[in-house]
């Protein structure tokens, strides 16, 4: 199986010297991804054609949005397993509010400010109520989904919106001449975000309050950081990315039925620990988590080249994570202090 | 039991750790039923001879006898298996789990099925033996006082039945009454046979319940005395010793300062701290010191608004100000850096420069509300040249300093926010010799730069040798004030024990 | 003194018998607006319904004092009904193919307990990945597809017995009382407690952690294989989609009981009232004719008041 590469390409590496050994281990995603790219371009023809990399990226999309804001949060010590609830909560007030003729503009602000308003409801839970963040945000998983359904009377809407057709069919630099479709817009939308939070991570006080409380929360807080301001925050932003990450959902499918986004929390957390982040906090890069997620639906697109059945999927989705995880673990252990 | 073979008898005991001879050729020896206080001062070799009894170290010389055969520990189970129970200063009890629960946690009687019935039985007697009548078996531990909590930490080690009992500050955290309790408990242990070795800085009790007292200093033997035959003053002396009456040269004079910063009216902690009142003033650096657990930590918290149940009243520049949290003290210009560095001082995944400018971020910030970084790395780099931080570059993960330098990134944090006030709690805790006279040149320019500086430390070589005033709590109050160049070594040390003069 | 004693007292009985209270509130709601809710017979679907539900709460209990949260059953359920529904096919041994199952199930959990104990991993990425694979391996092994398991020994598991109450909730009776036993009376439950209080202390105390979190993860396997087996009798198949969800309600009902997530803390009669909470409100919201999605506005809105609740009755009762 191809995940099984990945560990030995970090240990075939490791024993040349201490420079290069530091270069892998602060670089392994990346690196990772190089390897992974270049196998499946050898091992399956079509892989590494223009059109199909526009593809995974165009695959890729909600789920790296959604990972923006799980890497925040996840920073920050907490998880949001709403998020797939929330996107479809998102994307079903847009798609019913256009379904009536509302504008464009304000169905968009209207999903996304419930969104928001859902993250701000878990940060609340978890830092005002004092609920562990794997359960409060459990709760709103089921919730918010129902709410969503309930909204929606449990029908499918068609998004018609012009914007969002225009959304989805956008490809930059077409060649039409040599077939190659060109970069999607979404794409660039996608990356245009974590360009955002990647500056804002590096160059705000909001970022350095992030990893600050995430390494330790009792010193942030000694040193005058709000605290709990800020990790509500990360939480209405975790929600408003959820949103927009519905609103791609809502152009890319141009549908929004039941069910939409379901399951799509445990792929957004899988693509950030891919991508190298610590569940306990203060650890991890939004640039990585993009990374993390281009692993994961590389790994995805390429299983369904070599036809491997979509439900095997899921299987190695899980028992990717795992090897990540478990070899970051030990590259982590063999670390010389 | 003859008297001639000892219960317990170590001889020759050396060891080394890098840079340093904690113990050299130390003899060492309980009878049974016997109590024998372990006394010197923080440093002095007490705790590394009783981890070698533990078996948590291994000596490099020397040899332990246990009733005159030769034993040998190479871990803390088989000193365990020989009779040698510690019961440490910090407690290793599961919170959740009641009293009966944690005595036997790990050795539950029964098959199958826990036998409950027994576990409740046996510490009932336990108890009952050791005169806890009051404490309920079904209690669970977290919901007990702390005073108890040590109390039930005892009686879990003596469930073990030892010949030998290791018992370290055992009263630090316990009022006058359970303290009381405890000593007793003491006393009917030596009536059945146990050896007792009492480590304390509390010499009022060791007079009470030691039969006779070993003496270290810089880890060499100074002398075993019988303590029907001294007094007070002559172990402060035995455990100072001479030549260092000069050691402290203060340079300090108290007179010069005369503008008040900081004033505190009646500051009551929990019932930790029943009464301190007293004032800060400009460039002073004051010393506020005690036996362990007699309030001086709570109360550093306590002006930096992070401890609850605080009462009093707290005045900056004559105005009443609240601090109720670290934020708000931050604001009114106090500061404060702990001996726990690692868990309440430094981010140590993020960088000596990142750690330095957290509390003052918002000074860099442009107008797009984007972070200066340049003016950032400059501000930082400066404090770094002026605190002669050791670290490659400013961008080095704040881990891999050493303890004092990691100090330094600390004080450096909150000279850069430029506060008004100091507190520093154990400041070279942990910390090496070297940097250790250079943390204490800085406190003292900082003092002469105007800064007002509390230090809290249970080191008083340490108080005497920086403070303009010291503080003395005893019992949860502020007992005494000095002048620094007004006060011995001697005095000191008896007002810390509570001696009044 | 003596006022605050009394409010705390009263606070304690507030958290411990609170949700009780309303249990007894929405059952009389429930009756008012359908006769026919508290009918013996829509007592014993409801408890059958149910049961899986009530069984795997049995061994959350255990996953949760002990801090050793599980995301996995639900998943495994799925898995490991597969694989007995294959192995009853080729060797046309039921009994072979429950071995097999149990076989799955037990596997399964060892393997993530290793993962968390050998590897010091979370037990929530543990536990997150093997919900991903679990599932994924049911889903390929039968391409999506159902497998009809006939068995008469599987049928009577949920065939009305006493009216209309089965075997199944006999089943998951037993599942409370020989987990309360296990709780409270052997070392495996009381090293639970000391585990999710102080995994330090436990440690100095001489406990060996790794052999009993292993151990607690086994009995886990044990009870989500008998949580299959109740499942596949009530479909009479084997389906990859199989209890989905399951790990949710059975996470809510623990800690809407009142069991602290923190750990250290909790029992099996608080799990009980909890997991009855959540079967009475999938039970009398389906009865009402709502949809699915109604059911999960009420069911979210429901489980945030219960947190909200516990979270403040348990601040309640530390604040001295």
């Amino acid at each position: 199986m191809s995940a099984s590469s990945l560990p030995i390409a970090h240990r075939s590496e490791n024993n040349t010297s201490a420079k290069l050994r530091r270069f892998v281990s602060s670089n392994s995603t990346l690196l990772v991804a190089i390897a992974l790219f270049l196998f499946f371009s050898l091992t399956a023809q079509p892989f590494s054609t223009p059109n199909n990399v526009f593809n995974i990226v165009r695959q890729m999309s909600v789920v790296a949005v959604l990972a923006i804001g799980m890497t925040l949060v996840i920073l920050i010590g907490g998880i949001d397993l709403s998020v797939g609830s929330n996107l479809f909560l998102a994307c079903g007030i847009t798609a019913v509010l256009l379904d009536r003729g509302t504008p464009a503009v304000t169905a968009i602000a209207l999903g996304l400010l419930a969104s928001s308003l859902v993250g701000l409801l878990n940060g609340l839970l978890v830092e005002i109520a004092g609920i562990s963040p794997v359960i409060a945000t459990l709760g709103t998983l089921i919730g918010v989904r129902g709410l969503a359904l309930v909204y929606m009377n449990n029908a499918q809407i068609r998004v018609t919106d012009a914007f969002f057709e225009w959304v989805a069919i956008t490809r930059i630099f077409p060649i039409p001449s040599a077939n190659i479709t060109g970069f999607p817009l979404i794409g660039v939308i996608v990356l245009v975000l974590f360009l955002i939070f990647a500056l804002v991570m590096r160059w705000t006080i909001y970022g350095r309050y992030v990893y600050a409380i995430g390494g330790n929360e009792t010193a942030a807080r000694l040193c005058g950081v709000p605290v709990k301001f800020v990790k509500v925050c990360t939480y209405v932003l975790c929600g408003f990315l959820a949103g927009i990450g519905g609103m791609l959902m809502a152009a890319s499918t141009g549908i929004v039925s039941p069910g939409l986004g379901a399951g799509s929390e445990f792929y957004t957390i899988a693509a950030v620990m891919l991508g190298g982040a610590s569940l306990t906090g203060g650890i991890g890069r939004v640039e990585k988590t993009l990374i993390g997620a281009f692993i994961l639906y590389m790994v995805l697109n390429y299983m369904t080249i070599r036809r491997i059945p979509t439900e095997w999927q899921q299987a190695a989705t899980g028992l990717l994570v795992l090897v990540v995880i478990v070899s970051n673990r030990f590259a982590g252990r063999s670390k010389p202090s | 039991m003859s008297a001639s073979v000892p219960l317990l008898e170590m001889r020759g005991i050396t060891k080394h750790f890098p840079g340093l001879t904690a113990l050299d050729q130390v003899d060492f020896s309980v009878q049974a039923g016997e109590i024998h206080a372990l006394i010197g001062q923080n440093g002095a070799g007490k705790s590394t001879l009783m981890k070698i009894l533990a078996g948590v170290y291994g000596a490099e010389q020397g040899q332990i006898f246990i009733e005159g055969s030769l034993v040998h520990f190479d871990s803390p189970r088989a000193a365990l298996a020989a009779g040698i129970g510690i019961v440490y200063q910090d407690l290793s009890l599961v919170p959740k789990l009641s009293v009966a629960d944690n005595i036997f946690l790990g050795r539950e009687p029964g098959g199958l099925v826990i036998d409950e019935a027994a576990i409740l039985q046996r510490t009932t007697d336990l108890l009952r033996q050791l005169g806890m009548k009051d404490i309920s078996t079904r209690a669970i531990v977290d919901t007990l006082p702390l005073a108890q909590q040590q109390l039930i930490e005892i009686a879990k080690v003596l469930a073990y039945r030892p010949r030998i009992l290791v018992l370290d500050e055992p009263t630090a955290a316990l009022a006058e009454e359970e303290t009381a309790l405890l000593l007793n408990i003491l006393r009917g242990l030596r009536q059945q046979g146990i050896g007792i070795i009492y480590i304390s800085h509390r010499f009022l009790e060791i007079l009470d319940i030691c039969d006779r007292a070993t003496v270290l200093r810089n880890g060499q033997l100074v002398t075993v005395v019988d303590t029907t035959s001294i007094t007070e003053h002559e172990l402060i002396e035995l455990t100072i010793g001479e030549k260092l009456q000069d050691f402290f040269q203060s340079d300090a004079h108290s007179d010069q300062h005369s503008e008040t910063v900081l004033e505190v009216e009646q500051l009551r902690v929990g019932n930790v701290v029943r009464s301190a009142s007293f004032a800060l003033k400009r460039g002073e650096i004051v010393g506020l010191t005690g036996l362990l657990g007699a309030g001086q930590n709570e109360v550093a918290r306590a002006l930096f608004g992070v401890m609850p149940e605080v009462s009093g009243v707290l005045k900056r520049r004559g105005q009443p100000i609240f601090v109720g949290s670290a934020r708000a003290a931050i604001k009114q210009g106090i500061g404060l850096l702990t001996e726990h560095r690692k868990t309440e001082g430094l981010v140590l995944e993020m960088s000596v420069q990142e750690n330095i400018t957290l509390p003052s971020l918002r000074r860099f910030v442009s107008a797009a509300a984007l972070l200066l970084r340049r003016n950032e790395t400059r501000a930082a780099g400066k404090i770094v040249t002026e605190l002669r931080v050791k670290a490659a570059t400013p961008e080095v993960k704040v881990e891999t300093l050493s303890g004092g330098n990691q100090q330094k990134v600390i004080l450096g944090k909150w000279l850069l926010r430029d506060l008004e006030v100091l507190i520093f709690i154990s400041p070279t805790q942990g910390i090496d010799v070297g940097a250790k006279a250079e943390i204490y040149q800085q406190l003292r320019e900082l003092a002469a730069q105007g800064k007002t500086i509390l230090v809290v430390s249970e080191d008083h070589l340490e108080i005497l040798n920086i403070s303009h005033r010291i503080f003395v709590m005893y019992r949860g109050e502020l007992a005494r004030i000095f002048a620094a160049n007004a006060v011995t070594e001697t005095e000191l040390l008896a007002a810390i024990q509570g001696v009044t003069a | 003194m003596s006022a605050s004693l009394s409010l705390r007292r009263y606070s304690q009985y507030f958290a411990e018998y609170g949700l009780l209270a309303a249990l007894v509130v929405m059952i009389g709601v429930f009756t008012a607006a359908n006769s026919r809710f508290l009918t013996l017979a829509n007592i014993g679907t409801l408890l059958e319904q149910e049961s899986p539900v009530l069984i795997v709460a049995v061994g959350m209990t255990f996953a949760i004092i002990s801090r050793n949260i599980d995301l996995a059953p639900a998943s495994i359920i799925a898995l490991s009904g597969v694989v007995l529904a294959f192995v009853n096919q080729w060797t046309g041994s039921f009994f072979l193919g429950v071995i097999a199952g149990f076989a799955v199930t037990i596997a399964v959990e060892v393997f993530n307990g290793l993962l968390i104990v050998r590897g010091g991993i979370n037990p929530l990425i543990v536990t997150l990945a093997c919900w991903i694979w679990a599932r994924g391996l049911a889903v390929s092994f039968t391409g999506g597809n159902s497998i009809v398991v006939q068995n008469n020994v599987l049928t009577f598991l949920t065939a009305p017995l006493l009216g209309n109450f089965s075997p199944a909730i006999l089943v998951a009776v037993l599942a409370f009382v020989i987990g309360a036993f296990i709780l409270n009376r052997t070392r495996l439950g009381r090293y639970s407690f000391a585990l999710g209080s102080d995994e330090r202390a436990t440690l100095q105390a001489g406990v060996p952690i790794g052999k009993y979190k292993l151990m607690l993860f086994a009995f886990f396997g044990v009870l989500v294989g008998v949580a299959m087996l109740i499942t596949v009798s009530r479909l009479g198949a084997a389906a990859p989609a199989a209890a989905y969800g399951l790990e949710l309600d059975a996470i809510v009902a623990v800690i809407i009981g009142g069991n602290p997530f923190q750990g250290g803390e909790g029992n099996m009669r608080r799990t009980l009232v909890g997991a009855l909470f959540i079967a009475v409100l999938n039970n009398g919201l389906g009865n009402l004719g709502m949809l699915d999605a109604q059911i999960a506005v009420y069911k979210g809105v429901a489980i945030i008041l219960a947190l909200l609740f516990s979270a403040f009755s348990q601040r309640l009762t530390r604040s001295k």
